[in-house]
């Protein structure tokens, strides 16, 4: 099974996972498998990466693991009440100054992950693909 | 109105109409009125992204939501995923859509599923979903720039919305897709740097973060809490629907087809999250800052709390920072708008005539012709047909959503993704929100109490779509070049 296959078939496990916890109405069914489901979406962009290195894994793995980390130190924060305790970090309640500074700053960091990973592609070797492929010179020009 | 108020938002317009008398003359083909001739930069791409999704829902909408709700009201959840999305889009698609549209004369949704299912039909259908979509997020602009034109000048809000569409028009007619993307960045810039300086200001007049927190918690313990009075249920659909969803927006996937080079593509995904986020400081400071006010009673009575954040301008920040304010509103409405145009005027000039295989013949005038006719359109919708317009509003993003993100972005990824796959899916999604939305408002909801209709319809649709694939598998392959778009 290619690698493609084997992350759609995951993603279609997890999403149906969400469904069921959206008509079972827990959030936790619907919410915990929505991370790994971030986790692929990243991997997709490793494709060619993947199959000969781990680094791609350790890159979705690592925002996995700190947006699970997150939800569940959260969770338990906030099991007894809302507002988790009586004290304040940066004038918040802690789950709030936790959800506010964490949330914002794992996207941050998955975006500077994109940037950092990021291969560039040739222009014209793309071109040449094309041409390769189709016998058809690149059309750069749009049409009236 | 405070007169350097009108003074700030007058020029704000001006600039506009600037930008896209210039945008006007570099505007020669389909080409560049689609695609900005494939030249754009990083920043231009990755702000035009920022301000495409950032809508007067967004900026109105998220501040009512939080001032009625707390923090979970919007950004708990939606304001926060979109951001992720844009980030997850970059890594799912970017390049393949990079890829793809330098195979040729891509210049739309329908042109990359055409290629990609090399089926005329799959073209058809995504341009019919754009084409409900974009009509009922233009209904929606027009009623909030009504609205915010009727707040700034001394007119009603019909004329407010026939003048704020006129400027719209002047630059969207003429200068396609390179005005709205120009307009973009700079009302990106406005939106971000307003959002930077108003936040300090409203935690000021909130008497500080820490009397905000008691001023909620003594109201409500919860409007204190990450998710505020909302349910975890929908916060969780919330992150679902805004985060994987923002990757089959199509205002957000065609901005992909208009970069030149790869590498312009490397930053792109930082940049217009942090942006996004940034706003997200306005929308939670002044929303958290007027309702710790308004419990204390210093705040003034809203009708609604869309109101909030107009009312917080004008109440509490300096003349020509509420005219900035004013103007970071009409560009988060403007800048949302005009893509739409765009992608209207792609749908039903482009996609859904070549999948009829009736291709019109001098596209780019008649995009310029079905751009004024959109502007008619959906102003007459938004004046007589409101119910209507406030439907296919809700509509848009979570259709948008479950009929673009397993066609496009799942099909660009997986080759066994197949046509009638595709086809099902998109026909499934429109249903099913359709079913759900205006049941809803009929008192049938067949979804236990905090499901989000488009987050389930976003579920159903990823499992149709790859369902229906495994079950048509056919023996043809994708073509070389198509092939290598998969790889990534």
């Amino acid at each position: 099974m290619g690698l493609s296959n084997r992350l759609i078939y995951a993603l279609l496990g997890l999403v149906i996972l969400m469904l069921i916890g959206m008509l079972i109405s827990s959030w936790r069914v619907v919410l915990y498998p929505l991370l790994p489901v971030i986790g692929i979406s990243m991997l997709f962009g490793y494709t060619r990466e993947l199959p000969s290195r781990k680094w791609p894994l350790l890159v979705a793995g690592s925002v996995v693991v700190l947006f699970g980390l997150l939800f569940t130190v959260l969770d338990i924060m906030t099991g007894g009440e809302p507002t988790g305790s009586t004290n304040y970090v940066l004038g918040m309640t802690p789950p709030m100054a936790l959800y506010i500074i964490s949330f914002p700053s794992i996207v941050v960091l998955t975006g500077i992950l994109y940037g950092l990973t990021f291969k560039q592609e040739d222009v014209q070797e793309v071109i040449q693909e094309r041409e390769a492929f189709t016998g058809e010179a690149g059309r750069e020009e749009g049409t009236q | 109105m405070n007169p350097y108020i009108v003074g700030v938002v007058v020029v704000y317009l001006a600039v506009t109409i600037i930008i896209g008398v210039w945008a006007t003359k570099r505007t020669k083909n389909t080409s560049d009125f689609f695609v900005a001739g494939r030249s754009l930069g990083m920043f231009v791409v990755a702000m035009a992204v920022f301000t495409s999704i950032q809508s007067g829902f967004g900026v109105l909408g998220g501040t009512g939501l939080t001032f009625d709700s707390g923090f979970g009201g919007f950004v708990a959840g939606i304001g926060f995923a979109a951001p992720l999305g844009f980030v997850l889009a970059w890594f799912l698609v970017a390049k393949r859509m990079w890829r793809l549209a330098n195979l040729g004369e891509i210049y739309t949704l329908g042109d990359v599923v055409e290629r990609r299912y090399a089926s005329r039909g799959v073209r058809g259908w995504i341009g019919f979903a754009v084409a409900l979509g974009v009509i009922g997020y233009l209904g929606v602009q027009v009623q909030a720039t009504g609205v915010i034109m009727a707040a700034i000048f001394p007119i009603g809000t019909t004329w407010g919305a026939i003048i704020g569409l006129g400027i719209l028009g002047l630059y969207a007619v003429g200068g396609g897709i390179i005005a709205a993307v120009y307009t973009d960045l700079f009302q990106g810039i406005i939106m971000v740097g307003v959002s930077i300086i108003v936040v300090i200001i409203a935690v000021n007049a909130g008497g500080g973060v820490l009397n905000i927190t008691e001023t909620l918690q003594g109201a409500d313990p919860a409007l204190a809490s990450p998710f505020g009075t909302v349910p975890a249920l929908t916060i969780a659909c919330y992150l679902f629907l805004f985060s994987i969803g923002a990757a089959g927006q199509p205002q957000l996937l065609t901005k992909f087809l208009m970069i030149g080079d790869t590498k312009e593509l490397k930053w792109g995904a930082l940049t217009a999250g942090l942006a996004y986020l940034l706003t997200m400081l306005l929308v939670a400071g002044v929303g958290l800052s007027a309702l710790a006010l308004s419990t204390q009673g210093n705040f003034p009575e809203l009708d609604t709390p869309d109101q909030a954040l107009t009312r917080f301008f004008v109440e509490f920040t300096p003349p020509i920072l509420a005219g900035l304010g004013f103007a970071g509103i009409l560009a988060a409405i403007m800048s949302t708008g005009d893509a739409f145009l765009n992608l209207g005027a792609a749908a039903l000039i482009r996609d859904i005539p070549r999948s009829l295989n009736v291709p019109v013949r001098n596209e780019l005038l008649w995009s310029r012709i079905i751009i004024v006719a959109l502007l008619v359109l959906s102003l007459l919708f938004s004046l007589y047909l409101d119910t209507l317009v406030a439907l296919l509003g809700v509509f848009g993003w979570g259709t948008f959503a479950a009929a673009i993100f397993p066609t496009v972005v799942l099909g660009l990824v997986w080759p066994r993704a197949t046509s009638q796959g595709a086809i099902v899916s998109i026909i499934t999604s429109i249903v099913l929100n359709f079913v759900l939305e205006i049941g809803a408002r009929y008192g049938f909801t067949p979804l236990p109490e905090g499901v989000v209709n488009g987050a389930f319809t976003l579920a159903v649709a990823i499992i149709v779509f790859i369902g229906t694939s495994l079950v048509t598998q056919q023996e043809r392959e994708a073509s070389p070049e198509v092939k290598r778009v998969f790889e990534g």
